[in-house]
């Protein structure tokens, strides 16, 4: 009964922050909400999937939050002559931009407004969680949200390229909640 | 080997003891045995013996060799491997011919005869194999080998009696196909699961995913990353040479062929829009088959007759396994775990195995019938063998082998393994 208090509870919360953080702007997408299909596809049963047996699995939670710091966006010297801007992270199974890093994308955006030549990658990538395969969708996700934040800030779409490379190249190599969240980013390089 | 060099028959069945002994240890096994097994003749006038291998505690059934001849010994140390990758097998060796009693008195539910001869560069093997229980001869081949491939002999004797005794097909005669990262780079390899020993088929420092036979198992169809783009590439066996097949702007990966052989499904994108695509792999034709705007589907596998594909869905907030109905154009969703992936239509086509992530790696059976979700135990990236009683799959990186019926596990290669496929 108290657990089922506490879960009612948890996921109240769970709910109101995720709304509170992912939602606080128009920008940001709700990835979660009722998707509509592009092609011709019909729901019909949603129906109740099947109980069972309850595991008790030796849990290492899903990662947990760590307190995120932008990191300082440069703008020292020739700016158009930049290699690589500084990156953005996710959280764990999502691809919205988070508040703390549209600061990151609107000096990105800045930049190559100036240096009308300038073409990026935008590389996503992914923690150590969860099938190679979804990471790739997911990662390809990541890349794609920051590119139409940037061409939503008027940047044509010809010069932001997209890869996904889901969690095939890891940058930290713990199996830590903080080298998860190191490695659910997306890298800018500069291409051109 | 274990317990096997026990019945070395130079200690002949002369006491008195052990012979009372044993008869009453029979008497128990025959009983446990009767009701499950099923003797029946055949027009041929072979029997077979149906053991019901799905029941929990099935004890492990004895199967005695007598072998002879040279290059046989070598055959025994991998039955001996072939039979423990199948986990019903206790088998036992002999060198010298024993009675039809004697072999009942051990308890063996098979008793088989293989002598080996060297003829040139084959290995000639006359097989013969009696059932204990009616004293008769259900099987005999002679089977012919390379001279430096035993294992080949070995893997036909072992899958010649896992059919005998449950009536269904062997897996040994096939090789699992899988990804392992070595260094900075990954490779395909195929992997004997009978020997556990693999060769490559393919090296690449860039990142490869999910390998899949064709239907005639000439190909492989994988997603390999080439400057900075995954594409579905296809390697022919024979030639090891391959070629690109299907392509769309983003990163594309998951392929696999429907079971007539003439689409591919896999992941595929329409700029940021990505899903389930179909493709002709002659032509290299793409067309959208499920797409969602702002939803990740992919992971796709075929149902046998072709007419549906599992796959994985995030449409509900989180990756769960759907199933796409080519017919009605509906989906329906069959899981609700927090992060169900990696699905596997069984080729029988009853069940679906997949890999849920819950702190740890969980494989579930779900049953298409009933609707049952069924936990096996901790793993991830399930795939069925031929015959759909067993599974390959990955844990701390190496690879296991199980049936979905017991709970031994085979490891069959160590290291750094992922997306194995078998069928």
């Amino acid at each position: 009964m108290s657990k089922l208090m506490y879960g009612i509870v948890g996921a109240l919360m769970g709910c109101t922050l995720a709304f509170l953080s992912s939602c606080g702007t128009p920008v940001c997408e709700q990835p979660t909400a009722a998707p509509k299909p592009i092609e011709k596809k019909e729901v019909v049963e949603e129906k109740p999937v099947p109980k069972e047996e309850v595991v008790k699995a030796s849990v290492k939670e899903a990662p947990p939050v760590v307190e995120e710091k932008p990191a300082p966006v440069a703008s020292i010297g020739d700016e158009c002559n930049v290699k690589e801007f500084p990156m953005i992270h996710f959280d764990f199974d999502k691809y919205y931009i988070k508040p703390e890093y549209r600061p990151t994308l609107d000096k990105i955006a800045e930049v190559m407004k100036k240096c009308k030549n300038m073409v990026i990658t935008i590389e996503g990538h992914c923690d150590e969680w969860g099938s190679r395969e979804y990471n790739i969708a997911l990662g390809w996700k990541r890349a794609n949200e920051a590119k139409k934040y940037l061409v939503d800030l008027g940047i044509e779409e010809n010069r932001i390229k997209t890869i996904s490379y889901g969690k095939e190249k890891p940058i930290c190599f713990e199996h830590t909640p903080s080298c998860w969240r190191m490695n659910r980013r997306d890298e800018f390089k500069v291409t051109q | 080997m274990k317990g096997g060099d026990v019945m070395k028959p130079r200690a002949k069945w002369t006491s008195l003891f052990f012979g009372f002994f044993s008869l009453f240890f029979i008497s128990i096994f025959l009983v446990f045995l009767s009701i499950p097994i099923l003797a029946q003749n055949e027009s041929s006038g072979s029997s077979r013996i149906y053991v019901d291998i799905t029941s929990p505690g099935q004890k492990k059934l004895q199967v005695l060799f007598y072998y002879s001849g040279r290059g046989s010994d070598e055959i025994k140390s991998y039955l001996e491997k072939d039979l423990d990758v199948y986990g019903i097998f206790l088998p036992l060796f002999t060198s010298s011919k024993l009675s039809m009693d004697d072999v009942r008195l051990i308890g063996a539910v098979l008793y088989v005869e293989y002598n080996v001869s060297l003829e040139g560069d084959s290995l000639i093997t006359d097989l013969k194999i009696y059932s204990s229980e009616s004293g008769e001869k259900i099987f005999e081949k002679i089977l012919k080998a390379k001279s430096n491939e035993p294992f080949m002999v070995a893997h036909r004797i072992a899958d010649i009696i896992y059919e005998l005794i449950t009536g269904r097909k062997g897996l040994l005669g096939r090789e699992i196909v899988a990804v392992r990262k070595i260094g900075g780079g990954n490779e395909i390899l195929l992997v004997d699961p009978g020997t556990r020993t693999y060769r490559r088929v393919l090296y690449s420092t860039n990142p490869i995913l999910s390998p899949s036979f064709s239907p005639d198992r000439s190909k492989i169809i994988f997603s390999m990353m080439v400057h900075g783009d995954f594409d579905i590439y296809e390697l022919e066996l024979a030639t090891g040479k391959y070629r690109k097949v299907c392509s769309t702007p983003g990163p594309d990966s998951t392929p696999v062929y429907s079971p007539d052989g003439s689409r591919i499904a896999f992941t595929g994108y329409k700029g940021a829009e990505g899903g389930i695509f179909l493709c002709d792999p002659k032509t290299g034709k793409v067309t959208p088959l499920i797409v969602e705007r702002g939803v990740i589907n992919t992971s796709p596998t075929w149902s046998p007759d072709g007419r549906e594909l599992a796959y994985v869905s995030n449409r509900a907030g989180h990756p769960s396994i759907y199933i796409y109905d080519f017919s009605s154009n509906r989906i329906r969703r069959i899981t609700a775990g927090r992060y169900d992936v990696d699905p596997d239509w069984s080729p029988d086509g009853e069940k679906i195995i997949y890999s849920s992530m819950e702190g740890g790696w969980f494989l579930r059976v779900y049953y298409l019938k009933t609707g049952n979700i069924v936990l096996l135990g901790n793993g991830e990236d399930p795939s069925f063998s031929v015959n759909s009683d067993y599974i390959v799959y990955v844990k701390g990186g190496n690879l296991f082998i199980r049936s979905l019926y017991g709970s031994i596990e085979v490891r069959v290669a160590t290291g750094y393994w992922q997306n194995p496929y078998w069928r």
